[in-house]
């Protein structure tokens, strides 16, 4: 009798454990799922937002996620659960859309910059990623590799790299042994980890995962045994050699984090904490090898960079530099609804991050004689690293945000967030088991928010209210002359129907539309033709006409926020459509199709292509 | 078709050239197999692969070998070769077992077979549904060209008292077969409608357009040149060219 009771016992024990693996059954299968609808509605157009028509499975892929992290006890298959859920997010704009998602110049220069190493065996001399190639490097290799196109590897291959940082915060949170239900909550956070480019192929997230394994592997290395000090030292140095071979703003960010925290936890050290590794002789030889390594790869041999280096360092100090805000200048004209959408589709992933991690520093401040005390010199290290962040940051306020951007800044600081998130995670885990649960999918909807911003909340221009009959009615109030917008913004903006179209484009596809265009005027022109076009036009010029088109047609530029008919100096004239055949960068009044087709049919300029979406004209 | 296959050959290429030269470092760096488990190893694994073949990419290029398919593999090879000489050395140090142990678990068999057949069933399902390229949006280009294929200058395009001849164009992406009429005509009075012109997806036709220009303009209208298609009233495509009014302006169209 005892011993069927026994069985009965380890059967139902079988039976549980069994079912407790259920979740990661579902979560393979919406993985699935998404490989597959995304690929069976793949286009090459831009649609409504990036998760049209494979948002519930997408929505599936999320639930089933949280049911299956929030089920997972052991570390390991957790760490693996992040990290495929991280590539499968990245995947989705390149398995949706034919064409790597983005239209900026970042994505045309580094699918350029890397055809050009597999074709010739070394980087183009005229850019200014030509001295750190270590991403073309990486993903032209694995081009060569794979026998496909650098396209095809750049909307792939490149999110299964960035599938990494979870992968190393969890070598880290094992390294420096937190508990395991600790540790368990940092590996979710991680997931959070979205850089704000996080659907496009640019440098800053290849720069920022390269960080995170040299910050990472630093830390872990400061708090581990002689031997294994001995063992992650090779790598540690290879990161950093590769960072400073791929990245420079990285490299350099990351010289003066060291340097600030160090400072800071000496000046720590001295007022009340005693023991800080982080000033050890071995972290100071790092620092220096850093500082060594990147001013000789700099003076040497990236002499572009250092000189570029030196002059932002002159401009930083003496002048003010070119503004790059981090909410676009048109936000505060808006409705406080249409301002909360938009703030929330540019910052909701940074914000919660924010509010989470300062959550999770009041508890650790709360508890750290008693629970955190074994990790205090740990999670002062990274909260000096935060707080040297912070102080670059306010640097850049004060600068008016420059070239180092405030996005680039925050991506560093979330890299560095999953512990004090964490803390805030294992807390409320601890409280009630269902409230953990609800807020964990609380936050990743609103993280998500920024992550996949739905471009139809974005306001329309008649949000701005700026109708004839609304300008005639302010005028009459004190204090709308002070907005004093100019002739053209009114007269266009009234006149040209542009209330359909959305003030700003986050959602940026590369389009066949524009794609044909660009062959047509490839093809088909003569050399020293003076061309004239858009922003987005001219960065996806370099992707397809690649950079020797440009010794022979200067390419001049219309800026964002002059009229169409501001430059006199072309021969042919390269305009779109903002929408199906991708977005603008322009102000509204600038590019709304009223304006664009009021320039066509009327200035007495030839018309000489139509694809429907994209012009071509020849000046008359 | 190619979408999937695409895609599984760069997730297989990632994997082999980034994650097996990392691992076989990381065996040399950490021979010690019960430190870490599996995801601790990946992470190391994927670190080391990553910043190691951006350092040996980069040394190719500044030796002046290069970075081409016949340096970068053998290079590759070298190196894995170089670190799994070194791990094994490491290895019978610290008196490691050198080669992989396989334990069969039931459990462990039917799990790896559920993912290959959810693997090879996604397969063959996108190899099913993906027969079209992709779902692209349905559009034609119209164009004109001078004689020798280029853009044409505007100057050549105002000169009275000459001949103009362009070529006019047109580009179809509708994904079915498509008849399209072309029809010029200035202001009102329409000079010349073609007939039926069928092209089928991605294909290009090209007609030769003449014009006399007369000798005294007195003011100048736009040349338009109409694309419609499928028989439908309304222009689908409008082309307009700034030109000379004339009266006896005559334009033909000959099919190339």
């Amino acid at each position: 009798m005892k011993l069927i009771k026994q069985n009965l016992t380890e059967n139902t024990q079988t039976i549980i454990q069994r079912a407790a693996q259920w979740p990661l059954w579902i979560y393979s299968i919406a993985i699935w799922l998404v490989i597959v609808f995304a690929l069976r509605n793949q286009r090459a157009y831009q649609d409504s937002w990036v998760l049209e028509d494979i948002v519930f499975v997408v929505l599936f892929l999320v639930l089933s996620f949280i049911v299956a992290a929030v089920n997972e006890k052991n570390g390991n298959r957790l760490a693996l659960l992040a990290t495929s859920f991280v590539i499968v997010l990245r995947w989705i704009p390149g398995l949706k859309y034919v064409w790597a998602y983005g239209v900026a110049i970042d994505q045309a220069v580094h699918v350029t910059n890397t055809e050009y190493v597999i074709r010739t065996g070394f980087p183009p001399l005229e850019t200014v990623y030509s001295n750190v190639p270590g991403m073309h490097i990486l993903l032209g290799g694995i081009a060569l590799g794979s026998g496909t196109t650098v396209e095809e590897v750049f909307k792939y291959g490149f999110p299964i790299l960035m599938g990494l940082i979870p992968l190393i915060i969890y070598f880290f949170c094992c390294q420096v042994q937190f508990k395991p239900l600790l540790r368990n909550q940092i590996v979710i956070a991680s997931v959070l980890v979205f850089d704000p480019y996080v659907l496009v192929v640019q440098g800053s997230p290849f720069g920022t995962l390269l960080l995170a394994i040299t910050v990472y592997l630093f830390i872990s290395r400061e708090f581990s045994s002689t031997h294994m000090k001995l063992a992650i030292t090779p790598i540690l140095m290879s990161a950093a050699i590769a960072l400073t071979f791929s990245h420079s703003v990285t490299a350099i960010i990351l010289i003066f984090l060291l340097i600030i925290s160090g400072g800071l936890l000496h000046f720590t050290s001295v007022v009340s904490i005693d023991n800080l590794k982080l000033t050890s002789k071995s972290a100071n030889r790092f620092l220096l090898i850093m500082i060594v390594v990147c001013l000789s790869w700099w003076m040497y041999q990236a002499q572009g960079i250092f000189n570029i280096f030196v002059k932002q360092i002159g401009v930083y100090l003496t002048q003010a530099q070119g503004e790059k805000a981090p909410i676009p200048s048109r936000a505060f004209q808006l409705p406080f609804e249409d301002l909360f959408t938009v703030l929330g589709m540019l910052h909701a992933n940074i914000i919660i991050m924010l509010l989470l991690s300062a959550a999770g520093l009041a508890i650790y401040w709360r508890y750290r004689h008693t629970e955190f005390k074994q990790f205090q010199n740990l999670l002062m290290i990274l909260f000096t690293i935060e707080l040297a962040l912070g102080i670059v940051l306010i640097g850049q306020l004060a600068r008016g945000f420059g070239s180092i951007e405030y996005l680039r800044l925050m991506a560093y600081a979330t890299i560095l967030s999953p512990f004090f998130v964490g803390i805030t995670l294992s807390s409320l885990k601890k409280w009630n088991n269902y409230a953990w649960g609800l807020s964990l999918s609380i936050i990743f909807f609103i993280s998500f928010m920024q992550v996949f911003p739905y471009q139809p909340w974005i306001p329309t221009g008649d949000s701005l209210q700026l109708d004839s009959s609304t300008l005639e009615n302010k005028s009459d109030e004190s204090g709308v002359e002070e907005i004093s917008f100019s002739d053209v913004y009114t007269e266009n903006l009234v006149e040209y129907s542009m209330d359909e179209e959305p003030l700003v484009y986050l959602h940026t596809v590369m389009t066949n539309h524009k794609i044909s265009l660009l062959t047509f005027t490839k093809d088909h022109i003569s050399p020293n033709i003076r061309i004239l076009t858009n922003s987005v036009l001219r960065s996806a010029a370099y992707r397809f006409w690649g950079t020797d088109f440009f010794k022979q047609n200067p390419v001049g530029l219309i800026g964002p926020s002059v009229p169409l008919d501001s430059v006199d100096n072309w021969q042919i004239y390269l305009l779109h459509h903002a929408g199906i055949a991708g977005p603008l960068g322009e102000q509204l009044e600038f590019r709304s199709r009223g304006v664009i087709n009021r320039f066509i049919s009327e200035n007495g300029n030839s018309l000489i292509y139509n694809n429907g979406e994209a012009f071509i004209l020849l000046k008359k | 078709m190619d979408s999937i296959l695409i895609f599984l050959r760069i997730v297989a290429a990632t994997l082999v050239l980034i994650l097996l030269p990392g691992y076989v470092a990381s065996l040399a760096f950490f021979p010690q197999s019960k430190v870490f488990d599996f995801s601790q190893r990946l992470a190391l694994s994927g670190s080391a692969g990553l910043v190691l073949t951006i350092i040996m990419g980069t040394l190719l290029i500044e030796a002046e070998i290069g970075f081409y398919l016949s340096t970068y593999l053998p290079a590759l090879l070298f190196m894995t070769i170089f670190f799994a000489l070194i791990a094994r050395k490491r290895a019978k140090a610290t008196n490691e077992p050198t080669r992989i142990s396989w334990t069969v678990n039931p459990k462990s068999v039917a799990l790896s077979l559920l993912v290959m057949g959810l693997i090879a069933s996604a397969t063959i399902f996108s190899l099913n549904t993906t027969d079209e390229p992709y779902e692209a949006e349905r559009y034609t280009e119209f164009y004109v060209l001078d004689r020798s294929q280029k853009i044409p200058y505007a100057s050549p395009l105002v000169s009275d008292g000459q001949d103009i001849n362009l070529k006019v164009g047109i580009v179809s992406h509708e994904y079915d077969e498509t008849s399209y009429q072309i029809q010029a005509k200035i202001g009102d009075e329409i000079l010349y409608s073609s007939s039926d012109i069928m092209l089928t997806d991605q294909e290009e036709w090209q007609g030769d357009l003449s014009i006399e220009l007369p000798n005294n303009p007195s003011q100048t209208l736009p040349l338009q040149i109409h694309l419609f298609k499928d028989g439908d009233n309304q222009p689908y495509r409008n082309l307009h060219l700034w030109l000379d009014e004339q009266s006896d302006l005559t334009v033909d169209l000959v099919n190339p």
